[in-house]
């Protein structure tokens, strides 16, 4: 029974890193009405930016961490501006197509530079710890994890209806054509907008670096998550990302208890039945 | 020299023609009204003139300077600013949000929020509300609103009247003089031919792409913009 | 209207189907003249065409974008070798139940999915490729993680290595000119008028009264069915199967889909032309790993943005070339002009 416990609260922590894979991906959506096909790939290109700054260059957690984030919105920015905004229209075969190819040239390059050795990530002393409360036991780290998962979610609620920036997001996402009208260089939003969402995806991969072990071709199932997260959650909805993080990450966690094996693919069917049953998410109301 | 003229404007949707060399001009603090049948050309005029389909340079003038083909968010920084047609509010920001996302092209001056809601008191009571929940005419004083926000030298303004009751529309049309007054320009599309006459300067009618009728809105008799509605010569 | 006639074929077309005709005689005698080598090469080739032509239907003139057609690759694959290597299921039976058990599997997975839109649907089809891809290696009946190999007894009795390479090539023939056939029949018929409206259009054709939703399930069960056959043959050339070749993304999916913005999407000739760019591409290339796929991806990239109608449209709108005739020219009766 603690067993089972503990398992759900360890689904429910790891729910918060699954929205922060989501968040960027329906930001991306709700704005530009495309879908990112290399949103796990950057994922896993933040994980090993992580990686190269603090193992290869040897610099220390937290100035690597924050070196991150910054090389991820200049990345966002660049392909937005380089080659997405090109694709963007009508028609959803080009800007899947092309992100489609994003995202093999990135796992092949990782490939190339990093090998497809599993790799991850010493963050010392707090992996191990623990919170012990009786029989329960839940690691500092999934804590500290969830946490800035949940800061990230609630800085990005911030950001979208309390500052300049997220009005015009707000209103992009609303109607592009009228934001261009009202002087909105809608080219440039689209770059920003795909710059935040890689600084999230450059948090998950962070975090991600040092939870699990990771290799150049890890990205596809961190793109399902998102966009099972997504699906879950409801459109639209910044805190239905968080709710359907941690729904899938109890479906996981359940699944995992009761057959190890059975852990992805409880995820994948716990979608697959929201997707039968309630189509507009749990917390969506607004279908696009 | 006017403020704003075209000069043989041609206009395509696709392989569409929509306008064959029209030829306006709305010179400093006038209004001129576009009146016409639906589908006659005159959305798309204006649309050429913000920059919502693309024309050749030199065929539209502002100011003297060519600005045919500049999209809508450098048209706007200049001084264009537009009600698009059916209003299109953004649905998810509020009266305000609204209201401020008109400061988005850069251009300060005289209109404030607190001048917008002095202009129609009515929307000062539901500042907070979201601009899908509104009724049209007050959707429609947020578009106008919103777009004097850039403090524009020309406020284009396409279908002021379209579905709005004849009450709601006298209160809107009220305001247009006091927009006037500050030295905005206006170049309005009206169905509605006899409030067109009597908010406007001067006036033209457009059939099929093609201006058929012009003159000072005072001196056009309703009979012959009947006629030129029909196609038939004044 | 009366004295109006609709001309769909010019004299061209007639050399081009002689040629056609001659092109097929001389590949069902390749097996005269070809060693097992090359017509592994061409049976491959032949399933990956047929994918193609399938995925171009979907994608090019359905609206349908489905990330995830290895699903029916793999289940037919297994159903392969479950049914003739396990269950004695003579041969060619056995590939047509294949097809058949996908595509009535396509039907729950098509009524589900199809609530999604777009880019969504499209990742939701990925979904389930996973979802059969974790239960399939869930399976120890289907040899878990590790896969199946074809009983060799069931393999000889198909005969010598040669006559099997020759057997199997037949077989993926037979499944492409199908797949092709099927392809040009449905999309010259008044069906596939409304599939190249939705092409064209899917709003516009849907408010002239075109059943899209039923057009597009209509052609997703097509491609699934055609997806679980060349699973089924291109396996059986393996002859050994594992979950993570048989529903691999990569290779069902992204060649694919490569072939046909290669070739010209929504060209019929696209995905033929697509395939032997692909194969030649593939043949030069490969030694080169991870080098080689960047490539895949970055010429996928650069044709979408800079030539959108493919290496085929792009030859289509400088030449008027067509090999499969889809136009429809109205005639005027004789002595009186078209207004």
């Amino acid at each position: 029974m603690t067993e089972l416990l503990n398992s759900i609260i360890q689904g429910i922590l790891i729910g918060g890193l699954y929205a922060l894979f989501a968040a960027g991906l329906s930001l991306v959506f709700g704005i530009m009405r495309i879908v990112n096909l290399a949103h796990g790939d950057l994922i896993v290109a933040g994980s090993f930016l992580m990686y190269s700054a603090a193992s290869v260059l040897g610099l220390p957690i937290w100035v690597a961490a924050l070196l991150v984030l910054p090389v991820m919105a200049l990345l966002g920015y660049g392909l937005q501006r380089s080659l997405i905004n090109h694709t963007i229209g009508t028609n959803v075969l080009p800007p899947l197509l092309v992100t489609f190819g994003i995202s093999i040239i990135l796992q092949n390059g990782l490939l190339q530079l990093f090998t497809a050795d599993n790799r991850k990530l010493d963050f010392g002393a707090i992996e191990v710890m623990s919170l012990k409360a009786g029989p329960i036991s839940v690691g500092w780290y999934a804590i500290l994890v969830f946490a800035v998962s949940v800061a990230t979610i609630w800085g990005l609620q911030v950001l979208s209806f309390h500052t300049r920036l997220g009005r015009v997001l707000r209103a992009t996402t609303d109607d592009p054509e009228v934001a261009r009208v009202m002087g909105v260089r809608t080219e440039h939003v689209f770059g920003i907008a795909m710059a935040i969402a890689l600084v999230i995806c450059g948090i998950a991969g962070v975090l991600l670096s040092a939870w699990t072990s990771f290799t150049p071709l890890s990205g596809p199932s961190r793109l399902l998550i998102a966009f099972e997260v997504v699906v879950i959650g409801g459109l639209g909805s910044i805190w239905g990302t968080l709710i359907g993080g941690v729904v899938l990450g109890v479906a996981q966690a359940l699944g995992g208890y009761f057959d190890p094996a059975w852990q992805t693919l409880a995820g994948h069917i716990s979608f697959i039945a929201i997707l039968a049953l309630r189509p507009q998410g749990i917390m969506g109301g607004r279908r696009q | 020299m006017s403020l704003l003229s075209t000069h043989g404007l041609d206009a395509f949707y696709g392989d569409f023609q929509a306008l064959y060399g029209v030829n306006v001009a709305l010179e400093e603090g006038q209004c001129v009204a576009l009146i016409g049948p639906n589908g006659a050309g005159k959305t798309t005029l204006l649309r050429a003139l913000m920059g919502w389909v693309p024309v050749a340079e030199g065929m539209v003038l502002f100011d003297g300077h060519q600005i045919g083909g500049a999209s809508p968010d450098r048209t706007v920084a200049m001084g264009i600013a537009s009600v698009p047609e059916g209003r299109r509010l953004f649905p998810s920001l509020t009266v305000d949000e609204n209201l401020i996302m008109g400061r988005e092209s850069g251009r300060r001056g005289a209109w404030t929020l607190d001048g917008i809601y002095d202009l129609f008191p009515s929307l000062r009571g539901r500042r907070g509300h979201l601009g899908s929940g509104l009724s049209g005419g007050q959707q429609q004083m947020v578009a106008i609103g919103r777009a004097l926000m850039a403090n524009p030298r020309v406020l284009l303004v396409d279908e002021l009247s379209l579905g709005l009751a004849p009450t709601v529309v006298n209160d809107i049309a009220r305001a247009l003089p006091r927009i006037r007054e500050t030295g905005v320009s206006i170049m309005l599309v009206e169905q509605d031919v006899r409030r067109a006459l009597s908010l406007s300067d001067y006036a033209y009618c457009i059939l099929e792409g093609r201006i058929n009728l012009q003159g000072p809105s005072g001196e056009l008799e309703f009979g012959d913009i009947e006629k030129s509605f029909f196609g038939e010569a004044a | 209207m009366t004295g109006y006639t609709v001309r769909r074929y010019g004299q061209h077309h007639i050399w081009i189907g002689v040629l056609a005709l001659l092109s097929v005689l001389v590949l069902a005698a390749l097996p005269a003249f070809a060693g097992k080598a090359a017509l592994r090469i061409a049976t491959e080739m032949a399933g990956y065409m047929a994918l193609a032509v399938m995925w171009n239907l979907l994608a090019g003139y359905a609206g349908v974008m489905s990330i995830g057609q290895q699903a029916f690759v793999g289940v037919g694959a297994y159903a392969l070798f479950v049914l003739c290597g396990t269950m004695g299921l003579p041969l060619i039976p056995a590939i047509i139940a294949a097809g058949l058990l996908t595509t009535l599997l396509s039907i729950p997975v098509g009524l589900i999915l199809f609530r999604l839109n777009g880019a969504y649907f499209a990742i939701g089809t990925w979904v389930v490729a996973e979802i059969f891809l974790l239960l399939t290696a869930q399976s120890q009946t289907l040899g878990a993680g590790a896969g199946l190999s074809f009983p060799a007894g069931v393999a000889k009795s198909f005969g010598t290595a040669t006559e099997r390479a020759a057997l199997f090539w037949w077989i993926a023939l037979s499944i492409v000119l199908l797949s092709v056939g099927v392809a040009y029949l449905w999309l010259r018929s008044s069906r596939g008028l409304a599939l190249t409206a939705m092409r064209d259009d899917a709003e516009a054709a849907a408010g002239l009264g075109v059943d899209t939703k039923r057009n597009r399930l209509a052609v997703y069960l097509l491609a699934a069915g055609v997806a679980g056959m060349v699973g089924a043959v291109l396996f059986l050339g393996k002859l050994r199967i594992s979950p993570a070749a048989a529903y691999d993304i990569n290779e069902w999916t992204a060649s694919i889909i490569f072939i046909v913005v290669i070739g010209g999407l929504g060209r019929l000739e696209g995905a033929i032309l697509g395939t032997l760019i692909f194969f030649v591409l593939r043949g030069f290339l490969a030694d080169f790993g991870a080098w080689y796929l960047m490539a895949m991806g970055a010429i996928a990239i650069v044709v979408m943005l800079r030539m959108p109608q493919g290496i085929w449209g792009f030859l289509h709108e400088r030449t008027g070339i067509e090999l499969f005739p889809m136009r429809r020219d109205i005639c005027p009766p004789k002595g009186r002009a078209m207004s």
